[in-house]
């Protein structure tokens, strides 16, 4: 009988360390945890194109976060450093009119640049979700 | 020996069973109690969770009583979700706009509309709230920056009383920028996974994930976006929900209107997901009208979304004339309310194969601001006919029984009566306006999901009731995620006038709450 209580003791124990265990490598980000953390934040899983690779940009460049893990997309500051600020992209864009100057929503100030700009994923146009004008869809977001 | 060893063998698998079956029983539980939170990354003394107009009155308002260490998040990586994008469109009797336009009305008039429409099924008491209040909360936005540009009149209100700023985030964004001002704090990507209760059931926090990425695409179960790391936030005296509708989610509205198919289109953003409302079912919290789902018909079967051509439509319902192609023939009063219009447009247009042709002509266009009017034509989808022969070899409408129906109307705008359909004609500058000017001006209305009549149950002061009618401390709510102000259906531009008054209403609630708390 002792036996019995000593193994299900036992087996609930495991079961519990089990089941933490996964609790904690589901919260801990859209990555789930692997043996080699090293990995699979390298360079090589997270390649840059166009002017950025250009100027030879690592990770630390762009990502202020300490540990990798925690980078995550929405940096405006740290794209700032180089494009200044959103006065400036209005500018940019404003030959496209005033329907089509993605940097001069009505809608919504200062967001991330990343809702648009992607380095590690194709770049999307947050606007066009909504406005089908022909004008807008034509847009190339770099 | 062998028999020995297997009977060992087969009590340890029935214990890892009996074990394993103890374990699952954990997922049921479905309330976060305090007792399960390792520690408390952050503390305020509120939290609004959404960023819309409900949620920036609600946090302001509490600014307002003296709360100062504050937080509001949005899971969005933008601010504002639907009012953001919205008309920013506010109805109001008694506004002094209203009385230089020498328009006559009066509370009375607006809540007995808003109950016509809403089938006497809101809670009269809250109707009656929105109406008299909510010129105090008009007025209130002003003093906080805010602009009104617009005047017109909308669909099934009986005078014009919907002032608009041009875009819904004229409203919440000098709102924002007061509660930035004022030491406030509000951010994004951060997305409410569960209520956190004490042991007495009363809400005194909630966990978290910061640094949500969410994920654009109207076909994904938000339930399955695992990004983002887990923490959280203490809310001494409470939290206050504005988390906004679902109608963009195409699994949830279903469940509530079996009609609302994943196809159909809608005018929200990519971020109504029934994501919290879900969460509430869970939580016990209760829910009512959650079947009233509205559907809206000033937008452009031409377009995505909202649109551009939404305010050319507006007009076009309270100055000119809509027909079926086929027939040639008007088949709905154009002023009527959202839901009347969208089932009559529904009953004709084949499943989007027949749209209306609803148009006006140049003296009707005049009623819309020219770059309004010009943006619905850049988009494709107001056009501009020189001729009426051109409307109709374009849409292909049925020319006798239509040139008919135009010398009928227009003999209906000069009586003054509309014996087919028993439409009041509007008035621009003192005057009505017929069909006969060229050039003539059409959009295609084509309807689309847009509204939440029903969801959480408060009193209101947005105290939240759970589903034995007990209230749930701690909790408020405001905004499109609550019900009852609008039964069966909504007036359009009442629910701005909804959160900013029942937003104010939670600020109040939750800060009075906190100096009681502090109190004693």
């Amino acid at each position: 009988m002792k036996q019995l209580w000593k193994q299900l003791l036992i087996s609930m124990v495991l079961l519990g360390g089990f089941y933490t265990v996964a609790m904690a490598a589901n919260e801990s980000g859209s990555l789930s945890a692997t043996p080699n953390l090293n990995d699979k934040y390298s360079a090589k899983n997270y390649p840059i194109e166009g002017v950025h690779q250009k100027l030879g940009l690592t990770c630390k460049e762009c990502h202020s976060e300490e540990k990798a893990e925690d980078y995550s997309s929405a940096m405006k500051a740290t794209c700032f450093k180089c494009h200044e600020n959103y006065e400036k992209l209005q500018e940019r864009t404003g030959h496209l009119g005033h329907n089509n100057n993605i940097h001069a929503s009505p809608h919504f100030t200062n967001i991330d640049c990343d809702l648009c700009h992607k380095s590690h994923q194709p770049s999307q146009n947050l606007c066009v979700q909504c406005h089908g004008q022909k004008t807008m869809k034509q847009l190339i977001v770099k | 020996m062998l028999d020995i060893q297997r009977r060992k063998a087969m009590q340890k698998l029935v214990l890892l069973g009996g074990g394993m079956a103890l374990f699952s029983t954990l997922d049921v539980q479905a309330k976060m109690l305090e007792k399960d939170v390792p520690k408390w990354d952050e503390e305020y003394d509120a939290i609004v969770v959404g960023s819309g107009y409900a949620g920036t009155a609600a946090m302001l308002s509490m600014m307002d009583k003296g709360l100062k260490n504050v937080l509001m998040i949005d899971k969005m990586q933008y601010m504002g979700g639907n009012s953001s994008i919205s008309g920013g469109s506010y109805a109001m009797s008694r506004t002094s706009i209203q009385k230089e336009n020498g328009v006559v009305d009066d509370p009375e008039m607006h809540i007995k509309d808003t109950l016509k429409s809403g089938h006497n099924l809101n809670n009269p008491e809250m109707v009656r709230i929105m109406a008299y209040e909510g010129l105090d909360a008009f007025n209130w936005l002003v003093d906080n920056g805010v602009k009104w540009k617009l005047f017109s009149r909308s669909g099934g209100h009986s005078a014009p009383r919907n002032h608009s700023v041009g875009v819904g985030s004229y409203i919440t964004m000098p709102l924002q920028e007061q509660i930035i001002k004022r030491g406030g704090q509000q951010r994004t990507r951060i997305i409410m996974d569960e209520l956190v209760y004490n042991d007495k059931g009363i809400v005194i926090g909630m966990k978290v994930r910061e640094k949500y990425e969410f994920k654009f695409d109207r076909a994904f179960d938000e339930n399955d976006n695992k990004t983002g790391k887990v923490k959280y936030y203490r809310a001494n005296a409470g939290v206050v929900l504005a988390t906004g509708g679902w109608a963009a989610d195409p699994k949830v509205r279903q469940i509530f209107d079996p009609s609302l198919t994943p196809n159909m289109p809608t005018t929200n953003h990519y971020g109504a997901t029934g994501y919290t409302i879900q969460k509430l079912i869970k939580d016990d919290v209760d829910l009512i009208d959650m079947q009233y789902i509205q559907i809206m018909h000033v937008t452009s079967a031409d377009e995505d979304s909202f649109g551009f051509a939404f305010r050319t439509i507006t007009s076009g319902y309270s100055f000119g004339m809509m027909i079926n192609p086929k027939t040639g023939r008007r088949f709905v009063n154009e002023i009527a309310d959202r839901k009347i219009s969208s089932d009559a447009i529904f009953a004709m247009n084949e499943g989007g194969k027949n749209h209306p042709i609803l148009f006006m002509d140049v003296n009707g266009a005049k009623t819309v601001e020219i770059d309004e009017l010009q943006r619905g034509i850049e988009a494709g989808a107001v056009y501009q006919f020189e001729t009426l022969d051109e409307m109709i070899a374009k849409f292909n409408i049925n020319k006798e029984p239509f040139l008919e129906e135009l010398k009928k109307y227009n003999s209906y705008v000069k009586a003054g009566k509309d014996p087919d359909f028993n439409r009041t004609f509007s008035k621009y500058k003192g005057a009505t306006i017929t069909i006969e000017q060229p050039p003539f001006f059409a959009a295609r209305p084509g309807p689309k999901i847009h509204h939440c009549m029903g969801g959480v149950h408060t009193t209101v002061n947005c105290e939240v009731f759970n589903k034995s009618g007990k209230l749930i401390e701690g909790l408020f709510a405001c905004g499109e995620v609550t019900g009852g102000r609008h039964g069966y259906n909504r007036l359009g531009s009442n629910s701005v006038v909804d959160c900013i008054v029942f937003g104010r209403r939670a600020g109040f609630a939750i800060a009075e709450r906190y100096q009681k708390m502090v109190r004693s």
